[in-house]
Formats: C-alpha cells, sequence, structure tokens
C-alpha cells in the first residue's frame, strides 16, 4: 500500500458530514463546575498517590528505579556468596558461575525494566511481555541443561522431594517480596504484573545459583527453573479470581 | 511542566486547565460512561503526576499525556473485555424502510458512531481518535501510540474503510 492509496475522511464528503455531525454532539466545553470537581477529586488522587509506601522511589525517573533494583540484587547475591556460599565452590568453575549469575542478571534487567516503564510510553505488545516471561522461565531451564559443572558431591539431588520442595519452596519465599518491591516501585501498567513476577522468580534464581551446590540436571529444573513457573501460576491464579470477583 | 516538577503547586493548576477539557472529551468518546470518562481523567493526571520527573524538557507534553490516558482506555477496555455491541442490532431497530426515514437526529448519530468506532480494533481507533477527531498530525499519532509513522497511516485507512462500510446505510440519507 502506497501513502497515495491511503483514503481519509476528507476524501469523502458523505463521511467527512457524518463524522463532523457524530463530533459535534460531544460536548466540546465542560462546565467550570464539572471541571472543579474533577480537580478536586485528580488533587484527591494524588495526595492518596504521595502517600502510598514508597512513593518517593516510585517517582524517581525508570533509569534510576531500574538501576537501584540491579545494584540491590547484586550486593544481595554478592552478600549471600559472602555469607553462604556454595559448598562445592571449590570446584565449581568461577567463571562458569559468574556467566550464570551474569546471565540471570541481565535478564532480571530486562524484566524489570518492563516492569517499570514509564506510564507515559506506549504500552509494548503484549506478546513481547509474555515472551520475556518465557525467556524468563527459559534462561534458568538453559542453565540447568548445561553439562554439570563437576561430578563431585554433592552434585545430584536425592529424591523427587528434595528436586521440588527444597530450592523449589525457598525460591518462591524469596521472590514474594521481591515481587511486591518491584509492584510497589512500578506505575501500575497492566503488564507490570507479569514482568515483576518474570523479574521476582529470576532474583530468586540468582539467589538460588550463588547458594546451591546441587547441579543435578532434574534439581536444576525441577527444584529452580520451576520458581518462575510457578510464579506465573500463582499470578494466574490470582488473576482468575480477579475475573471471577469481576474486578 | 518544569515548575511543577520543581514543586510549583499553581503550575498544576494551569496544567490541570490546559489538559482536564480535551482529555475528558477523549475519554468521554472512548469509553462508555461519565463516570469511566473522569476516572481516567483522573488516572491520567495522577500518574502523570507520578511520572513527571521522566519528563524530559525538550520533550512535548501533549504526546506525554495522550499516551497516559491512550494506555488507560486500552487497559479499560481490556479489564473489562469490552462488550461487543454490533452495530447492525442497532440499525435494525431503527424504524421504517430507509426512505421514508426522518433525518437521523444528532444523538442518535454520534450513538451509531461510538458503536461504529467499537466495532474497530483498538489499535485503529485509537488512531481514528487521535487522527480525525483531535485533528493530531499522524506524526505524533505515531508518537503517541507507539509506531511508525507509516504504520499509523494504514492503520488509518483500514479504520476509515471499515468506518465507511458499517456507517454505509446512513451516509447519504440523513
Amino acid at each position: 500500500m502506497t501513502e497515495t492509496d491511503i483514503q481519509h475522511p476528507e476524501d469523502d464528503a458523505d463521511l467527512r458530514r457524518w463524522l463532523a455531525a457524530a463530533e459535534a454532539e460531544v460536548p466540546r466545553d465542560v462546565a467550570p463546575e464539572d471541571l472543579s470537581a474533577l480537580a478536586a477529586r485528580v488533587r484527591a488522587g494524588i495526595t492518596e498517590e504521595d502517600a502510598r509506601p514508597l512513593a518517593g522511589v516510585r517517582q524517581r525517573p525508570a533509569w534510576q528505579r531500574n538501576l537501584l533494583g540491579v545494584v540491590s540484587l547484586v550486593l544481595l547475591v554478592g552478600s549471600t556468596f559472602a555469607a553462604f556460599p556454595r559448598t562445592d565452590v571449590a570446584h565449581y568453575p568461577l567463571g562458569r558461575l559468574s556467566l550464570e549469575l551474569g546471565a540471570f542478571v541481565a535478564a532480571f534487567a530486562l524484566c524489570l525494566a518492563v516492569a517499570t516503564r514509564g506510564a507515559h510510553l506506549p504500552e509494548l505488545p503484549r506478546r513481547w511481555t509474555y515472551g520475556l516471561a518465557v525467556l524468563a522461565v527459559l534462561v534458568v531451564a538453559a542453565v540447568g541443561l548445561l553439562p554439570p559443572a563437576h561430578l563431585h558431591d554433592p552434585y545430584v539431588s536425592r529424591g523427587l522431594g528434595e528436586l521440588f520442595s527444597h530450592c523449589g519452596l525457598v525460591g518462591v519465599v524469596l521472590a514474594l517480596p521481591v515481587y511486591a518491591l518491584i509492584r510497589l516501585v512500578d506505575r501500575g501498567s497492566s503488564l507490570g504484573a507479569l514482568a515483576a513476577a518474570s523479574a521476582a522468580g529470576l532474583a530468586a534464581n540468582t539467589l538460588l545459583q550463588a547458594h546451591c551446590p546441587v547441579v543435578d540436571r532434574a534439581h536444576m529444573l525441577l527444584g529452580h527453573a520451576m520458581v518462575g513457573v510457578w510464579l506465573l501460576l500463582g499470578l494466574l491464579f490470582v488473576r482468575a479470581i480477579e475475573r471471577g470477583r469481576g474486578l | 511542566m518544569r515548575a511543577y516538577c520543581g514543586g510549583d503547586r499553581a503550575a498544576f493548576d494551569e496544567l490541570f486547565q490546559r489538559y482536564a477539557g480535551l482529555l475528558l472529551r477523549v475519554a468521554r468518546r472512548q469509553l462508555e460512561t461519565e463516570d469511566q470518562a473522569r476516572d481516567v481523567v483522573q488516572e491520567t493526571f495522577v500518574r502523570l503526576h507520578a511520572a513527571r520527573h521522566d519528563f524530559r524538557q525538550d520533550a512535548r507534553l501533549r504526546p506525554w499525556v495522550m499516551t497516559i490516558a491512550m494506555n488507560l482506555v486500552r487497559e479499560h477496555w481490556r479489564r473489562t473485555k469490552r462488550r461487543k455491541t454490533s452495530l447492525d442490532d442497532t440499525l435494525d431497530a431503527r424504524p421504517g424502510p430507509v426512505a421514508e426515514r426522518e433525518p437521523l437526529e444528532t444523538r442518535q448519530r454520534a450513538d451509531l458512531l461510538r458503536r461504529a468506532l467499537g466495532q474497530l480494533p483498538a489499535s485503529q481507533r485509537e488512531v481514528v481518535e487521535l487522527h480525525w477527531l483531535q485533528e493530531r498530525p499522524f506524526a505524533e499519532v505515531a508518537e503517541i501510540v507507539g509506531t511508525s509513522e507509516g504504520a499509523v497511516r494504514v492503520r488509518a485507512h483500514r479504520a476509515y474503510k471499515t468506518l465507511k462500510e458499517l456507517l454505509e446505510p446512513e451516509l447519504g440519507h440523513d
């Protein structure tokens, strides 16, 4: 289609007349008392916004909030690694571990940037955010699918219960406050929850990777990568309840 | 906006005076009830306030404000799963054959247009809203909806074509 093929209402007298007449029906002027009432509502809304927890952070520019999030995660992972390092740290190649943690932090930063995207920017296509949620799980799964970094004890998990329970549970428990924090500093975009859940799953996995010495594939997939899946399923569950209540 | 970011409360009043009426008109046309329109206008200003430190001093405020409002309108429709009302139902309910009808009342015409706009995909509807009804140039519409100018022109073309098809029975008879 070329520009000359494009038809606008000004090319069609009937449609133009129709649109103009219909447009005239929508009042152009707003009664001053209507505007005053609306202004009062807006001021009340702004007062409420300023009183919300972490309003000072939420109102900072997006790049500052993202930087704060990434720096916080790096510090948290660093202190976790310092205080409770992997027991297999002597056998795990440090370069590989750094790359894995770096990949998680990079994916986290991407999800965080989407979650905290400014309200004044056009919405991203929904498929991008869905794709990001899938990517957040796949990054962790891909690391889990790599050949084990070593074959020293405890490279393998023991029993199905351990596959799911320890790291899965700890991961979800770690991710929930991260999710809550991100939601407090985002600005309420409709896809913010999905991006925040993805980011929280990655943050939890970064901490698990810094601490958990089990390098068994099954454990990495079912214990670690599933953290993101549980969060997304939880989010879907909450959404289903909200929809059921007509919210 | 610079004064507002600096904490000048009076600057907010000026911003409100400048944009509230425009936003209310846009919201009224896009939404079904006056309450919904006011909610969107209120939330637009609240989000503008929250995002004020993201504003670049060399940027234009109008596309900024309109983008927030259009995002909220889209979010509203997504949340409420827009009820699809068939334009045909409305047209079928009209009294008498076309030749014998009285000229359409303005209110009825506005209602038919609103329903016809409601049949368009959201991406096309917002382009018609901004380009035709708000008389914004395509470049600015592209900035607001976050796509290229060419894509906006194509959406406009498709939207007007669909509108014409939907309103065809009424065009030329009023």
